[in-house]
């Protein structure tokens, strides 16, 4: 009977949790793909707190947006600030153990990732590819002789070992992606993490609207509290573990150009917890992303429900929607003029002549010029406008895979009555 | 690349070498640990890139502070001798403003009787002061972004980079590839006199720092490029990366006669002036010429395997 009971038990703390997970999923879908879906700020700043939940060691946040602005889509990306908490600092200027870095091949876009050594001592790393779960999608090891340099290609990704790696499952989807240096790295083998703080990268997002978001990857260092390092494989113990980046909040200003028409946002968060041991890895975490605050340039402010997610993005307002809803401004078609009824060409415009047969001035044929010598150099010109984007919303998946933790609940809630 | 299994034994001596030798990146003389830009954190003072050379410009600040702040602003342009036109602006707490280039006005709106030329570019500072004419303070509240829109269709944007009191080593790297089309870049540094707290103004003019330039392509091949000299003057402040790089408004490169489209930029310090209260801004952008372009700041070495301790 016992046993039925434990069993029930665990059931009834998964289910709970699984209802707990929708309930997070229907708050979000609730929200809509903004993170201030009835704001109308083009031009302030967003503030959101981090409250930890199944504590992350990692929290980080970017802003990109585009706009179409002068007949062509301009934009740009970068990371948001950190405030209080364990705040970052100086991770996306100084060279770092281990990289990380939003990765998109959604929607159309291609993500191109440069990782450098720039240290002349070898290192192997671990390449972890995670998706919006925050579950691992694709990983593989690669190596680095001193002073190298290599560029991923998401829609067809070769190692600098030269491996081809399977990417089919990126496409269509996106996420964080993880360098981190090991011990050592071949597949099927254990790889603890080390501490390599020589290591930077830089990111590039390609987005069907011929816009690129480009920026700095994080860099974090491999730290050391004691002020005595003397740690080289990572134990996750104190001075001995990856910096813990977790602010007390997030922050990122924004602006749109004068005249611009059409604007699409992206405001990522990605986080996870790092797992050391004789593997290391980065798992799924979970924290309260807000209430957000948001504040245009008269300090009106607003604040808007927060999320809990693992990774999410979104838009910032409804000024700044989410990109899926990024809508490039129609050309206005040119009218067409009304034909002039004739009897013979004096009656028409000059330019024009008589088509008898249908009683209207059409425009008199050009005549064929005469060929001549030599070319005509053709100039880079300016943007032209995008097609138009996919329609369709972009929801934060706040999936987590939390059934694994709600049966580690109910075990640990059994055991708590059996030791009453 | 090579592909290498590495045996425990590889893998100690390894790590007995990074304990022992000093930590370093590649070259450099030593003794020019700079302070580092900070663009993760709020800062007090805050540094830009603007050009309106067939571009548009905007730099937003924004303080994130519960208190009043007066703010001074120094704009430099290289293509006017390093001249210097300033302001003092305030911010309410929460405040945010953006500054177009093009028409300069302040936080209130008020427009700013400052008019730029078209052929304009350089350095923007924005440094929280104690009042008018009052010298600058540590009260990290300022965040902000750049924005560079250039005619033919492409964007630089960034963080604003941000004072801090903290040094890596003295290399620098910046990576290159085109594998999303870049063509042309616009690499920019300058060294800033009198940065920091304590004084009432930077000073951007009469300033240099001195690299030693090598190229790393994706084959471990080092290219030698020389020494290069960054400056606030016309060739020195915003040039090319090499020939498949060049630079975008024209000038020199810093590697000259190389062809390498994927690889990086190794930038070690060999002399600098002045050696006192400055800090190294760098950024890089690699842009299409036509629709896509980015920019970010360039990589600095860590410290060693143990990070300083920042103030602020």
């Amino acid at each position: 009977m016992l046993k039925r009971l434990k069993i029930k038990g665990l059931m009834v703390i998964a289910g709970m949790m699984l209802v707990f997970t929708f309930g997070l999923i229907e708050r979000a879908g609730a929200q809509g793909p903004q993170a201030c879906p009835t704001v109308p700020f083009s031009t302030g700043w967003i503030s959101a707190p981090v409250v930890p939940i199944l504590p992350p060691d990692f929290v980080a946040g970017l802003l990109g947006t585009f706009e179409s602005s002068g007949g062509g889509v301009v934009g740009g990306l970068d990371w948001m600030y950190g405030a209080g908490g364990n705040p970052p600092s100086l991770n996306t200027t100084q060279t770092g153990s281990q990289l990380i870095s939003w990765w998109s091949q959604k929607g159309g876009r291609n993500t191109t990732l440069q990782v450098t050594n720039t240290l002349d001592v070898p290192v192997a790393v671990h390449v972890q590819v995670l998706g919006e779960d925050c579950v691992e999608l694709r990983d593989f090891c690669d190596f680095y002789t001193g002073l190298d340099t290599h560029v991923y290609d998401f829609s067809d990704i070769i190692t600098n070992a030269g491996q081809d790696i399977s990417e089919g499952i990126l496409q269509g989807r996106e996420g964080t992606v993880v360098v981190t240096p090991v011990e050592d790295c071949v597949l099927g083998t254990f790889f603890p993490a080390i501490a390599f703080n020589f290591l930077q990268g830089n990111v590039a997002i390609s987005d069907p609207n011929d816009v690129e978001y480009g920026a700095n990857v994080y860099a974090r260092l491999a730290d050391d509290t004691t002020g005595a390092f003397t740690c080289t494989t990572l134990t996750g113990d104190p001075g001995c573990s990856f910096q813990t980046i977790v602010p007390g909040a997030l922050q990122k200003d924004f602006n749109v150009l004068p005249g611009s028409v059409a604007v699409g946002a992206d405001l990522v968060v990605l986080q996870f917890a790092d797992s050391y041991g004789v593997t290391y890895k980065a798992v799924p975490a979970l924290s309260q992303i807000g209430e957000f605050i948001i504040t245009d340039a008269a300090e009106n402010q607003e604040s808007c429900t927060p999320i809990v997610a693992c990774f999410a993005r979104m838009g910032v307002d409804e000024a700044l929607p989410v990109s899926e809803d990024f809508t490039p401004p129609v050309p206005t078609p040119t009218p067409t003029p009304t034909p002039t009824p004739c009897t013979s060409d004096a009656d028409c415009p000059e330019g024009f002549v008589c088509d008898t047969t249908g009683g209207v001035c059409v425009v008199a044929p050009t005549p064929t010029p005469t060929p001549t010598p030599g070319g005509g150099g053709g100039g880079g010109g300016g943007c032209a406008v995008a097609g138009p984007v996919g329609v369709g919303t972009a929801m934060a998946n706040v999936l987590i895979p939390l059934v694994p933790v709600a049966f580690g609940f109910g075990v640990r809630m059994i055991r708590r009555r059996n030791g009453k | 690349m090579l592909k290498n299994s590495f045996g425990k034994l590889k893998y100690l001596f390894v790590l007995a070498f990074l304990l022992v030798t000093p930590i370093k990146s590649w070259g450099g003389l030593g003794g020019f640990n700079e302070d580092i830009a900070e663009t993760d954190a709020a800062s007090f003072q805050l540094y830009s890139f603007w050009d309106l050379r067939d571009r548009d410009s905007f730099v937003q600040v924004t303080n994130t502070g519960n208190d009043f702040e007066t703010v001074h602003v120094q704009i430099f342009n290289v293509a006017a001798g390093c001249d210097e036109v300033d302001f003092y602006d305030d911010y309410t707490p929460q405040d945010t403003h953006v500054y177009n280039l093009r028409a300069l006005t302040r936080n209130n709106g008020a427009p700013l009787n400052i008019s730029i030329p078209d052929n304009g570019y350089g350095l923007m500072v924005v440094t929280v002061v104690t009042g008018v004419g009052g010298i600058s303070i540590n009260d990290p509240v300022l965040i902000g972004n750049f924005r560079v829109i250039d005619d033919s269709g492409y964007e630089y944007r960034t963080n604003s980079a941000g004072f801090l009191e903290s040094s890596g080593n003295d290399v620098y790297t910046i990576n290159f590839n085109n594998l999303n089309g870049a063509n042309a870049s616009d690499v920019v540094g300058i060294l800033v006199e009198d940065a920091g707290t304590g004084d009432v103004e930077v000073v951007a003019q009469g300033t240099s720092i001195t690299f030693d330039a090598n190229i790393f392509d994706a084959d471990e091949n080092v290219i030698s490029c020389g020494d290069f000299t960054f400056a606030c003057a016309d060739g020195q402040f915003d040039v090319g990366v090499n020939d498949v790089y060049p630079a975008t408004k024209g000038g020199p490169e810093i590697c000259n006669g190389n062809t390498d489209t994927v690889g990086f930029l190794a930038l070690a310090i060999v002399d600098e002036d002045p050696n006192i209260d400055d800090i190294f801004i760098g950024f890089v952008g690699l842009n299409n010429g036509d629709g896509t372009g980015s920019m970010d700041s360039w990589w600095v070495g860590s410290a060693g395997l143990v990070p300083l301790s920042s103030e602020n």
